[in-house]
């Protein structure tokens, strides 16, 4: 089986506090994590906390409620999209949109 | 502590943009909660296809690209193309396997990239990735 193909990455290198790597390697003998996962995680989650541009999860909020509160839309879009994409003749899936 | 990446599914990302639908306050807390502990998601560019597709037919085409460029840009989302080598192994290693189901090709690159990636969980409500042997996201 070929191997998944592997995002970019870049290195960086950090130089830490006594303090700050023995916290490090608590917490990465705590959760089995490495410590490249650890500074990762730890990077996004207060990139989130601080909402700087480029933080993940920026989409949010032109994504949701983005389809507006229409009536065509029905309120199963989200478990029965396949069907509503790829239709059977036959299917009982409302596609002229009102539920 | 921290939560593990997941995969991605159309569902999860209509459910966001729908305030009718039924799980739409549910992903709206799982979403959160997945970014407030560090997770990210991975997701082929057959959902976001099949996202744009929903916009078009639900919404305009000025949402339909606001939304996926937002989307496709967001850091919280690792988007993976799909090569002859994936579509193959998706289409031997699940729709040819679970021929009884009407899986979508996007469905079965999504299993076949959780499988590789051992992505536990889907943020998604579709049933057929229960039916493949992986766990919604709760």
């Amino acid at each position: 089986m070929p191997k998944p193909a592997r995002a970019v990455r870049e290195p960086v290198q950090v130089y830490l506090e006594s303090a700050d790597k023995a916290l490090l390697d608590r917490l990465a003998e705590r959760t089995s994590l490495s410590r490249a996962e650890l500074l990762r995680r730890g990077l996004r989650r207060l990139a989130a906390e601080l909402e700087v541009d480029g933080a993940p999860g920026r989409s949010l909020h032109t994504l949701i409620g983005a389809l507006g509160d229409g009536a065509d839309i029905p309120n199963d879009l989200s478990l029965r999209h396949d069907e509503y994409l790829y239709p059977r003749l036959d299917a009982d899936v409302n596609t002229t949109g009102s539920d | 502590m921290s939560t593990p990446p997941a995969a991605i599914d159309t569902g999860a990302l209509l459910a966001l943009a729908s305030p009718r639908d039924q799980f739409h306050a549910r992903a709206v807390a799982t979403a959160r909660a997945h970014l407030a502990n560090g997770g990210y998601w991975v997701g082929s560019v057959l959902v976001l296809a099949e996202l744009h597709g929903h916009l078009l037919r639900w919404s305009n085409p000025r949402v339909a690209h606001r939304v996926l460029d937002a989307v496709r840009r967001d850091s919280a989302y690792q988007w993976r193309a799909v090569d002859d080598a994936l579509m193959e192994a998706a289409t031997t290693n699940w729709l040819l396997r679970f021929s009884d189901q009407r899986f979508s090709l996007s469905d079965a690159v999504t299993c076949e990239l959780m499988s590789r990636e051992q992505l536990p969980q889907v943020f998604g409500f579709d049933q057929d990735f229960v039916i493949a042997g992986f766990a919604l996201q709760e």
